[in-house]
């Protein structure tokens, strides 16, 4: 089991290597001056911008420049954003905590809701209770989820007066985005857990399960829901990845200073060193996801374990 | 007797007999796609869709564009179906005339996506080796990127409008088809009409075009019919972010992005265009789902 944790962490070294390759290269695919790009609007001088270039080394190869940001990169050092002139680090770190936040509690409603729904609508298969599970999956997946915020705001927030629609900070701000994110993320889940489920009932163990006289509940969780985890984990390790496009988004209508805000901003006012910290921080944050998702495996389906 | 038999005369007679619908295997796929009750309901909600977005003008006595500051943010009345905006602009006519941008925005974004990602997939798959494992290594590193993450760098390097919003989201799109065509292509490429074609002289790229591309057709249909929905929503959500079409383009995204800042005043701005995604976006998903049904069950969740 360790030797496969220690294989899987080193292939994700790299993605991650070349994750940071294609960041970096993003500011000489700019239209423009990279020295340019750094002084932002003020005017300069091209002694000046000659100047800039040497101390930042943009006139050495591209090579040496991204062995260089890689040295920077390893002391934690992303470089400093040309709209406030802090350094990308500590503004990522003050929005990590309401990204983080929004995250976690996003994806505890999607869980519960795609589970939920999934496996009532498989147990209740042909029904209404199917369909209108499935209905409403269906609208989670057609429904822009800018629009659902907004009208939670509106519902909620504006017209009942129940949640402050913007900010961060206690529970009952996290209460609408987290609702929104959650069942946006939710309906793709229910769907794969509805089929998945489906698929296992036909299984000739669950009969046999059955026909030994187990009751109903231990058949579902201990022969279905074991079997029907390892596809429904992969799902969720995907839906993660929605789940992080969806705060980009989610953070903006509720105005949630998180990285995704703080992305957008970035990418509105050209602040290009802050636009490749933010990328490469959500990009990692995923791969690392996706290496959690397929240790999960190992111990969930013993046959990866061994292979 | 050397004259060459009729094809006809060695047919079975009673294959004849069978309605010729039923004899193609596109004509099986219309029987299906005509059974299934999700795929009939979207497919007319989008012919409706279609209709209107061509006959825009036939079906509104406003311009999408020309303000009258007096009738500004009105609610939906008589005159004005869905109200007005902050700029007295018709609500009903902005939303028909940005159905022409956002379903047009989404089929070029994945006729792009499948520009790309088709023929990736299509010599991956087939040369195998060296050149396989490099374009799979970027299509991962594509993939690495979660959901809009890659059509927002994109942005970023292009700059935010409508047309780059396009070229983003189909870029984006694209290694998900690279890796379905390539799928499909590793299957068919060991059969034996292509050893045969092989045999008697034909050329890569005849074998590719003719003989495996057909077997990548089905997904190719499926994937896109579903990619069309999702590309509408993120083309949708970078307009919504000030990073897509710009104002006053009454596309589907920027009109909610208008109507952010009247959301206490006039809940019609955010509810509409809203709407109209959510039913375009249905539609599409669910003839894609009947779609995917009738022509490659295997593709099912």
């Amino acid at each position: 089991m360790l030797q496969y944790l220690v294989k899987r962490a080193i292939l994700a070294v790299p993605t991650m290597l070349a994750v940071s390759g294609l960041v970096f290269l993003v500011l000489y695919l700019v239209p423009g001056d990279p020295a340019a790009i750094f002084i932002g609007d003020r005017p300069a001088t091209p002694e000046r911008l000659a100047q800039i270039r040497h101390v930042m080394g943009l006139d050495r190869p591209l090579l040496s420049q991204y062995a260089d940001y890689l040295r920077k990169l390893g002391r934690g050092d992303l470089g400093r954003s040309i709209h406030t002139n802090a350094s990308v680090h500590s503004e990522l770190l003050s929005r990590v905590g309401s990204s983080a936040e929004l995250a976690a509690a996003a994806f505890a409603v999607a869980t519960a809701l795609g589970l939920g729904l999934g496996l009532v609508s498989a147990l209740r298969r042909g029904t209404w209770v199917d369909a209108g599970a499935m209905l409403v999956a269906l609208g989670g997946v057609s429904m822009p989820i800018f629009w659902l915020a907004s009208m939670l705001i509106f519902v909620f927030s504006l017209k009942l007066g129940w949640f402050p629609a913007t900010g961060f900070g206690g529970w009952n701000r996290l209460v609408l985005p987290s609702l929104a994110l959650g069942f946006i993320s939710s309906a793709t889940l229910a769907r794969l857990v509805r089929s998945s489920v489906l698929d296992i009932l036909g299984q000739p163990y669950v009969t046999t399960a059955r026909s030994k006289g187990l009751r109903e509940p231990a058949v579902i969780r201990r022969h279905v829901m074991r079997n029907a985890l390892v596809s429904i984990i992969t799902v969720m390790g995907l839906q993660f990845g929605t789940l992080l496009s969806g705060a980009v988004i989610t953070e903006t209508v509720f105005a949630r200073p998180g990285i995704g805000k703080l992305l957008v901003d970035a990418i509105l006012n050209k602040d290009i060193p802050l636009v490749q910290g933010a990328v490469l921080f959500v990009a990692v944050v995923y791969i690392v996801v996706n290496l959690l998702v397929d240790i999960s495996y190992a111990y969930l389906d013993p046959r990866i374990r061994y292979q | 007797m050397h004259t060459l038999i009729p094809a006809s005369a060695t047919s079975d007679p009673r294959a004849r007999l069978r309605p010729s619908s039923l004899r193609s295997p596109w004509g099986d796929v219309l029987v299906q796609l005509a059974r299934s009750r999700g795929a009939v309901t979207g497919g007319i909600i989008l012919a409706v869709l279609l209709v209107a977005a061509v006959g825009a003008p036939l079906l509104t006595p406003y311009d999408s564009l020309s303000m009258r500051p007096e009738e500004r943010l009105q609610p939906p009345n008589r005159a004005h179906l869905f109200g007005t905006d902050v700029f007295g602009r018709d609500l009903w006519t902005r939303v028909l005339y940005g159905s022409r941008i956002s379903l047009r925005t989404g089929v070029i974004s994945i006729t792009l996506a499948v520009a790309l990602g088709v023929p990736l997939g299509l010599t991956s798959g087939y040369y195998g080796g060296s050149v396989d494992r490099l374009l799979m290594r970027l299509v991962d590193l594509m993939l690495t990127f979660p959901g809009i993450l890659l059509a927002l760098v994109i942005i970023a390097i292009l700059g935010p409008n409508l047309l780059n919003a396009m070229l983003a989201v189909g870029i984006s799109a694209s290694p998900t088809y690279a890796r379905v065509v390539r799928a499909s292509v590793l299957g068919a490429r060991e059969q034996v009409y292509v050893d045969a074609a092989r045999a008697i002289g034909c050329r890569d790229g005849r074998i590719m075009v003719r003989h495996i591309l057909p077997n990548t057709v089905a997904p190719i249909i499926v994937l896109g019919t579903l990619g069309v929905a999702g590309a509408i929503i993120s083309a949708a959500a970078l307009s919504y972010l000030g990073l897509g079409a710009q104002p006053p383009t009454p596309e589907w995204g920027a009109l909610l992005s208008e109507g952010r800042n009247y959301l206490r005043v006039a809940w019609w701005m955010t509810a509409f265009p809203g709407l109209a995604i959510m039913i375009a976006v249905l539609a599409i998903n669910l003839l894609g789902d009947g779609l995917r049904d009738a022509l490659d069950p295997r593709l099912r969740p």
